[in-house]
């Protein structure tokens, strides 16, 4: 650098001095700025009131909070229920979400949902439901001339929902809606996927609402899952307001006495207490920064742990706060984000976890990564000084006010212990706590719980711009988000019209395929035919023959160029040969098989008088023009069959198996072709059979008889 | 505990619920209300505002400067909002473990800063020369960052309880706000009085890296983000209500922090300020405290606002952005601003039209044609000292696009010009209007904003207050001539996002 730049920029500060200090100056010269907050003496804090609930359990089991509260005429209402999306069955996840809404939207026995809205909205009340993972429930806003009429609505909802079918379509369209938008927004995504890697894709808290799984569900499976959890034993009722808690105890009786006491049976749900460290990268295109998570599951993370003060108190200090070690290092001193945080997340009674999250420009990424990551192994080395701990000490005490400077506030905090059974004392154990607390304490607990070594690290963002591969932090796994396209198609619920018309179509199939008579008698079957399979791996080919006995029996030869394969069903075991090894089918596999036959034209026939039939909508096939024909038993769905209208010939069958390769649920299509008359009966020479929309084999049969003995041998295992 | 140091008020519409209500039944506990609520102006023009409530040993404190992004120019978009970013960075005693020491270090920077780009922007830059002086530059900023003490400033409030400390830069205002245990209501007025009477804009240039990771967080990864700042360039030609207030890319990389203290010493001045404390304080013994501190901040003359009127438009604005995102739908009719005698039936003509189940617009569209999962209608975007925008919105069905929900808005907007609306739809707004102001009433920080709000935007706190018996008098008429001299379409601005699919 030579004198000359010196000098030149010795100027232009001097410049900008003089010229900051002109306008600047008048300031300068009359302000006093030597204060020192230091010195300054409080007057004693205003006592903070809190109110303790008046609480009572209704003779059916709903359990009430009461606090009074006159300044405004308010009152408001809130319910809460354990029941949610955990207790989903997977093949319809988003039951729970769905019955959350149409509970509110599709009427009660009294009034349709759009006579509510109106009611409602004239009154200028509030009234809504919802059913979010682990909990559920309603909450009420009205003015308090109005409680009554709003009261009255809130408590039908909950006892006698309607759930109008048309508003369960309305709710479908909006939960689709969602699934469509739900790759929009990268910090949804971020946050959501690692919420998966977190508990597990597939388990209670990771399984995913999809088409599939939205189109899966009927208006009984709504009615079925609000009847079992909306018990009033599984209620807790907190009302805060301007009202007098003697007149709402009778009200509450009168609306919600008549409600009956249930035991529920909660599904079990599992809750995974470590997840595997694992690398993960999602690749989104229209984003101009890197969204990054890292955490792990800590079981230890529980309100009731008796470190939970200290460990709160060291968020607070790690990365909880605008002064946090995580703020300052990642934001405050290196400009790497505009949101940076990090810090043990708590739970009332399940395992808890650690997360850190920020967001930074591609090329920072893993200096993000290692910013964050070298503040928690600092922290975890107990580094913590006294300072810090004052600071971070007199901050939680002061503010212990704001989590109960509003009676509705208190209210919903009880009600919260209440319904996870802890002491309604706990916050005010945990205000003690916390002034006990020492340096010691917090470093100790640092120590304990702060664990970089098995961690969980996502990153959403463009790889090709990070400033190095992420694989130095392991093997990284690329996530694919791809939204899959619905695979069973909807399938519509009956009315007594297509009810009626489902029973006189299955008539006129049973007749094509010979009558149940013929049907019955030829029970034995021998077929010949080439299998062609595509497979992500290629194509192969085979050839097979198989014996059948209506309606439990059945036994497959394959051969290929691979080898040859057996596989036997015998209604009760069965088995598979390949190689010289022998493998028992699983009670799933079991279990699939049966359900396998009861997709036949044979079974249906003999069992037409307990199934349930319905015609809905036509469509066409190869131009046939085809009626779609649903067969359930009882609740659980079986298959649409697609009939031709003038063959009546079953010219496709679709049902929900399981994906060959994954073993995954997925929609099956087998589609019929070339039919010939054997022994009366049309029997397809061509079959494909398509996965997911894409076919996976195709089956041209080569002989076929009916009505042949079939030795019993066949289907017996031999000993070796 | 999640603690976001500012948000836009922009996205916020806070001020909606407070805008509008009716009469009949408030009288009493209003009038109660308003005589909690004192003001009183300091000889240097500062106004103060105390709203006492008692109910809890808490306040809510906030500094409402009568300047934000609007008064921005050509140049300089994003600079109120940088600004905001720098305020949080601490005094000459506060941030800091040596001031004699950071000040030489400060002034050094920004030296080698401005060489720097003079060196940039040469036609033939020498590159030996830059990357000696970014190496300079580092140096320094290294050696400074050890005589920092970051977040030295809001420690101080933090450490006595300070909860909520945040800001906010829109269009019309910048705010500060930080809720207190209300026994520490002087070392509120102390410490903010130190704030602006003796900042000091240390870290400016890794605090400018922050802001334009902001501008990549809410604009540039977001499709709503994208498409809302193309949806207000294309509504105003030339109001700066035309600009995003995160301001343009290229205009934050360059920003000067001389432009930065300029705008500070222009707009942060006692006559454009406005301090609302609202809580358990006693009124007598908070103005001694804010006398105590602030009566020494000099006089100075109310800046001048932007001058620029956006003319009256004259067609239809559209834009297609096809995006990878599923489809939204952004309407925007010009009105004029708070002030005007119309921005009451405006506001319950947005309820009316798109905000509630029952509103027009979710009925057609989300009920019964199912073409939309969700509308909105907010009166006043993206401000409201200015004339702003009615913003309409709704967000599609899964297989529809923006285009044909679009259509069925014109539709419902015809038929509010050509129908008079029945009598109880409209009482049925402003019974909704009635309850969210009692509901209002519930939030120190609330109320304390809209009486900022109302100060500056009308002229008078007081206005909020009287918006009581406007309401009650509009008519169906009023309703029917304000959409027809507004919802028309040579007024209109339409942005929306269709899938790539259906380009």
């Amino acid at each position: 650098m030579n004198n000359r730049f010196k000098i030149k920029r010795l100027c232009i500060a001097v410049c900008a001095l003089a010229a900051a200090i002109a306008l600047v100056s008048p300031m300068l010269s009359a302000v006093d700025i030597n204060y020192d907050p230091s010195k300054l003496v409080y007057p004693p804090a205003s006592k903070l009131n809190i109110p303790t609930p008046e609480k009572f359990t209704l003779p059916n089991g709903i359990r009430v909070l009461l606090i009074e509260d006159h300044r405004l005429p308010l009152i408001e209402m809130s319910v809460l229920a354990k029941v949610g999306s955990v207790y989903d069955p997977a093949d319809k996840a988003g039951l729970a979400s769905l019955t959350g809404t149409v509970m509110r939207t599709g009427g009660t026995q009294k009034m349709t949902g759009d006579e509510i809205d109106l009611k409602l909205e004239t009154l200028a009340a509030n009234v809504e439901t919802y059913i979010d993972d682990e909990t559920g429930g309603a909450y009420l806003n009205c003015l308090k001339e109005n409680f009554d009429t709003s009261l009255a609505i809130l408590a039908d909802i909950l006892q006698t929902p309607r759930f109008d079918q048309e508003k369960i379509d309305l709710a479908k369209i909006e939960i689709k809606s969602a699934i469509a938008r739900r790759n929009d927004n990268v910090m949804s995504i971020a946050a959501r996927e690692f919420n998966r890697l977190l508990w597990g894709a597939d388990s209670a808290k990771g399984k995913m609402v999809e088409y599939d799984t939205v189109n899966a569900i009927t208006r009984n499976d709504l009615v079925n899952f609000h009847n079992k959890y909306f018990v009033p034993n599984n209620m807790i009722i907190g009302v805060v307001g301007d009202f007098k808690a003697k007149e709402i105890k009778n009200k509450l009786e009168k609306v919600f006495g008549n409600w009956k006491k249930f035991e529920i049976d909660f599904p079990q749900v599992e809750i995974r207490k470590s997840a595997p460290a694992s690398v993960n990268y999602i690749f989104k295109d229209d984003i101009e920064q890197s969204n990054i998570y890292l955490g792990y599951i800590c079981p230890e993370m529980q309100f009731k742990n008796p470190d939970y003060p200290a460990v709160s108190l060291m968020n607070y200090i790690l990365g909880e706060s605008s002064i946090s070690r995580i703020f300052k290092e990642v934001r405050t001193k290196k400009g790497l984000a505009y949101s940076a945080y990090g810090s043990f997340k708590f739970s009332f009674n399940n395992p808890g976890f650690f997360s850190a999250f920020c967001q930074t420009k591609f090329s920072t990424t893993c200096l993000a990564i290692d910013t964050i990551l070298d503040v928690a192994n600092r922290m975890k080395n107990g580094d913590i000084s006294q300072e810090e701990f004052t600071l971070g000490k007199n901050a939680l005490l002061n503010s212990f006010v704001f989590g109960f400077d509003k009676n509705r506030k208190i209210l919903q905090n009880q009600i919260q212990l209440e319904f996870s059974a802890y002491p309604a004392d706990f916050y005010i154990k945990y205000r003690e706590a916390l002034e006990k607390l020492t340096l010691e304490d917090i470093n100790a607990v640092a120590k304990k719980y702060i664990d970089t070594s098995n961690l969980l690290i996502l990153v959403v963002g463009k790889k090709d711009q990070f400033e190095a591969p992420l694989d130095k932090y392991g093997k990284v796994t690329e996530l694919d988000i791809t939204i899959p396209e619905p695979k069973a198609s909807a399938i519509a619920e009956a009315t007594p019209a297509s009810l009626t018309a489902g029973k006189e179509l299955l008539a006129k199939v049973i007749k094509a395929y010979g009558g149940k008579e013929l049907m019955q008698k030829n029970k034995s079957r021998i077929e010949e035919y080439s299998i062609a399979l595509t497979l992500p791996q290629g194509e192969f080919s085979m050839d097979g023959k198989t014996y059948t006995i209506y309606p439990d029996k059945y036994r497959m030869d394959m051969n290929s160029m691979m080898g040859s394969m057996v596989r036997v069903y015998n209604g009760d075991t069965g088995w598979a040969e390949m190689g010289g090894n022998s493998v028992e089918m699983s009670s799933e596999d079991i279990k699939e098989a049966k359900k396998e036959r009861s997709k036949e034209i044979t079974w249906i026939s003999e069992n037409a008088d307990k199934l349930t039939v319905y015609t809905a909508g036509e469509d066409t096939i190869d131009q046939r023009k085809i009626v779609k024909l649903v067969v359930k038993n009882g609740e659980e769905y079986i298959a649409t069959f697609s009939i031709d209208s003038e063959t009546f010939l079953i010219l496709k069958r679709s049902y929900m198996g399981r994906d060959a390769m994954s073993g995954a649920p997925s929609e099956q299509e087998v589609f019929s072709y070339d039919f010939k008359t054997i022994e009366g009966m049309p029997i397809p020479f061509k079959t494909i059979i398509k996965q997911g929309g894409k076919q996976i084999m195709e089956i041209k049969m080569k002989k076929v008889e009916i009505g042949v003995p079939i030795s019993d041998d066949l289907f017996i295992k031999k000993a070796k | 505990m999640l603690i976001n140091k500012e948000w836009r008020i922009r996205y916020v519409f806070l001020f909606c619920a407070v805008l509008i209500f009716s009469s009949f039944i408030i009288g009493q506990n209003l009038a109660q209300y308003e005589k909690r609520i004192h003001d009183y102006t300091l000889d240097n023009g500062l106004r103060v505002i105390i709203l006492e409530d008692h109910s809890a040993p808490v306040a809510s404190f906030i500094t409402y400067t009568d300047a934000g992004a609007s008064n921005e120019v050509v140049g300089a978009t994003g600079l109120a909002h940088i600004l905001e970013h720098m305020a949080f960075k601490g005094t000459s005693k506060f941030g800091t473990f040596d001031y004699e020491k950071e000040k030489p270090l400060l002034d050094k920077l920004d030296a080698i800063y401005h060489d720097l780009m003079v060196e940039k922007k040469k036609l033939n830059p020498e590159k030996a020369k830059i990357e000696a002086l970014e190496n300079e530059f580092k140096q320094v900023q290294d050696e400074h960052s050890k005589i920092v003490d970051q977040a030295g400033f809001a420690r101080i409030l933090e450490a006595e309880g300070g909860e909520g400390m945040n800001a906010g830069t829109g269009d019309d205002m910048t705010v500060y706000l930080v809720n207190l245990p209300s026994n520490k209501a002087e070392l509120w007025a102390m410490m903010e009085s130190l704030r602006f009477k003796d900042p000091v804009f240390r870290e400016y240039y890794k605090e400018r890296d922050v802001v334009i990771e902001e501008r990549r967080l809410r604009v540039e990864s977001q499709p709503i983000g994208r498409l809302l700042e193309e949806f207000v360039a294309m509504a105003y030609k030339a109001h700066p209500y035309g600009v995003d207030v995160i301001g343009h890319m290229s205009d934050l990389q360059e920003m000067t922090i001389q432009q930065v203290k300029d705008f500070f010493n222009k707009y942060y001045v006692a006559s454009n300020l406005t301090l609302v404390i609202a809580g358990d304080v006693n009124p007598e013994q908070m103005i001694t405290y804010v006398k105590k501190y602030w009566s020494d901040l000099p006089k100075f003359e109310k800046p001048e606002s932007p001058r620029t009127i956006e003319p009256e438009q004259i067609g239809e604005k559209k834009m297609v952005m096809y995006d990878k995102s599923q489809p939204i739908l952004i309407i925007g009719y010009h009105k004029p601003a708070q002030k005007d005698k119309d921005e009451s039936v405006i506001g319950l003509l947005s309820n009316i039209l798109a905000n509630g189940r029952t509103s027009r617009l979710h009925e057609r569209l989300v009920k019964k044609d199912k073409s939309a999962v969700a509308t909105f209608a907010f009166p006043g975007y993206p401000g409201n000292k200015y004339p702003g925008l009615i913003l309409i919105g709704a967000v599609p069905s899964k297989g529809k696009t923006s285009a044909e929900v679009d259509a069925v808005v014109l539709e419902e907007i015809e038929k509010l010009k050509n129908e008079k609306i029945n009598i109880d739809e409209l009482n049925k707004v402003k019974t909704q209007a009635r309850a969210q102001l009692i509901r209002s009433l519930d939030s120190n920080l609330g109320m304390a904003m809209a009486l900022a709000q109302y100060q500056i935007n009308t002229g008078d706190w007081r206005n909020l207050f009287k918006q009581l018996d406007i309401i009650s008098a509009i008519t169906p008429d009023d309703i029917q001539n304000a959409a027809k001299k507004y919802l028309v379409l040579k007024n209109r601005t339409v942005a929306m996002i269709e899938t790539e699919e259906t380009k």
